[in-house]
């Protein structure tokens, strides 16, 4: 190295060389760490996508597994967090809320608190998630009410944020429960309709179709009687909401579950 | 270095006439002595400055490559999306039917 050191000591070129070495052996451990936390994330993309992929199959165990392994490696990435997350652990709740305070991205934070707010709707708490101004809440709000005797409802409301699909799809199961106990065959036939638009391979569509067909005047019964058969060791249980629903469809269930007779009024 | 005693201009070590004046050097045996130990420190000081540069570029590619990697070859992750969480059973308890 010549040029602008010619004029340099020797005391001054060795310190020179020194300082150079310093920053060399820096940069190359800092180079390391950079592509070591790169190939990480490059291998959690590709389980993350993965994940998703057996998500739209069904597939919840896999799509976790996958999760989890992303997850692994990016331990404060909301988007490998939060797929990972199991809601029944007791400290999901503790969990997501350091996971919405490290978002760094809108809609992760949103998906992270509507997540935090649909465990506790579920779990009958009130919930303090801050969802203020997006169908979330509004969603959330019927699932706390569909506990009571009142059919509980929601409006979508034009320019808030649209609700995530999971709490509409609770929200849907919340509210076709309460409405199969109150009898309310509008509010059954508008929930178990939204639940099959929603996820038509839903996995309880051989409970949902038969609801839908009790409701249809154009199903015949034999028809109906067929599909509530699919529904193998819950057609008992299908065959006495239905029949308790729809009385006019109970002769052609009873005909075929004769336990409904003295078990249904 | 030998110290020309003409003109005081310092010469590289194994010089005869100083570059400077064109005197003829008279240098002593101290002075050579002194000479050739600084001779040797400007050639360690110049390994060393050689050894520097070399891991100073080498640090610099691989930093560059791994802020490349980094920010322009691995891709964006995913969206978040919420894990499916179960809203308990479709049909109502048989025992709270009306
Ligand atoms: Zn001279």
């Amino acid at each position: 190295m010549n040029g602008p050191f010619v004029s340099w000591s020797s005391g001054q070129r060795l310190l020179l060389g020194v300082a150079l070495l310093i920053a060399g052996a820096v940069m190359l451990v800092a180079a390391a760490g950079i592509a070591w936390r790169a190939v990480q994330r490059w291998l959690a993309v590709g389980e993350l996508r993965a994940a998703h992929a057996q998500l739209h199959r069904g597939r919840l165990d896999e799509a976790r597994r996958l999760a989890a392994a992303a997850a692994e490696r990016l331990p404060r990435e909301p988007s490998a967090q939060l797929l990972a997350l199991d809601p029944a652990d007791p400290q999901a709740g503790e969990r997501l809320r350091a996971l919405a305070s490290a978002c760094e991205r809108a809609n992760d934070r949103h998906a992270v608190l509507a997540t935090l707010g649909l465990l506790q709707a579920l779990a009958g708490r009130a919930v303090d998630a801050p969802l203020e101004g997006t169908g979330d809440a509004r969603l959330l709000a019927a699932i706390r009410a569909a506990h009571g005797e009142r059919m509980a409802s929601w409006r979508l409301v034009a320019g808030e944020d649209p609700p995530q699909r999971q709490v509409l799809l609770a929200a849907h199961t919340v509210l076709l429960r309460q409405a199969l106990r109150l009898r309310s065959r509008d509010d059954v036939r508008l929930h178990a309709g939204a639940l099959l638009l929603l996820d038509p391979g839903h996995p309880r569509a051989a409970l949902l179709r038969p609801l839908l067909l009790a409701l249809s005047p154009a199903a015949a019964d034999e028809e109906l009687v067929r599909a509530v058969a699919e529904a193998r060791e819950e057609s008992e249980a299908l065959a006495r909401t239905i029949a308790a629903l729809v009385p006019e469809r109970r002769a052609a269930l009873t005909a075929r579950w004769p336990g409904l007779a003295e078990q249904t009024p | 270095m030998i110290v020309c005693q003409a003109c005081g201009h310092r010469n590289p070590l194994r010089t005869r006439y100083c570059h400077a004046c064109g005197v003829r050097l008279e240098a002593n045996l101290r002075e050579i002595a002194v000479a050739v130990e600084e001779d040797r420190e400007a050639q360690m000081a110049e390994r060393w400055l050689e050894r520097g540069r070399s891991l100073f570029l080498l640090g610099a590619f691989f930093l560059t490559c791994a802020l490349v990697l980094r920010y322009a070859v691995v891709p964006e992750l995913p969206p978040a999306v919420m894990p499916p969480i179960a809203a308990g059973p479709l049909l109502p308890p048989a025992a709270s039917a009306p």
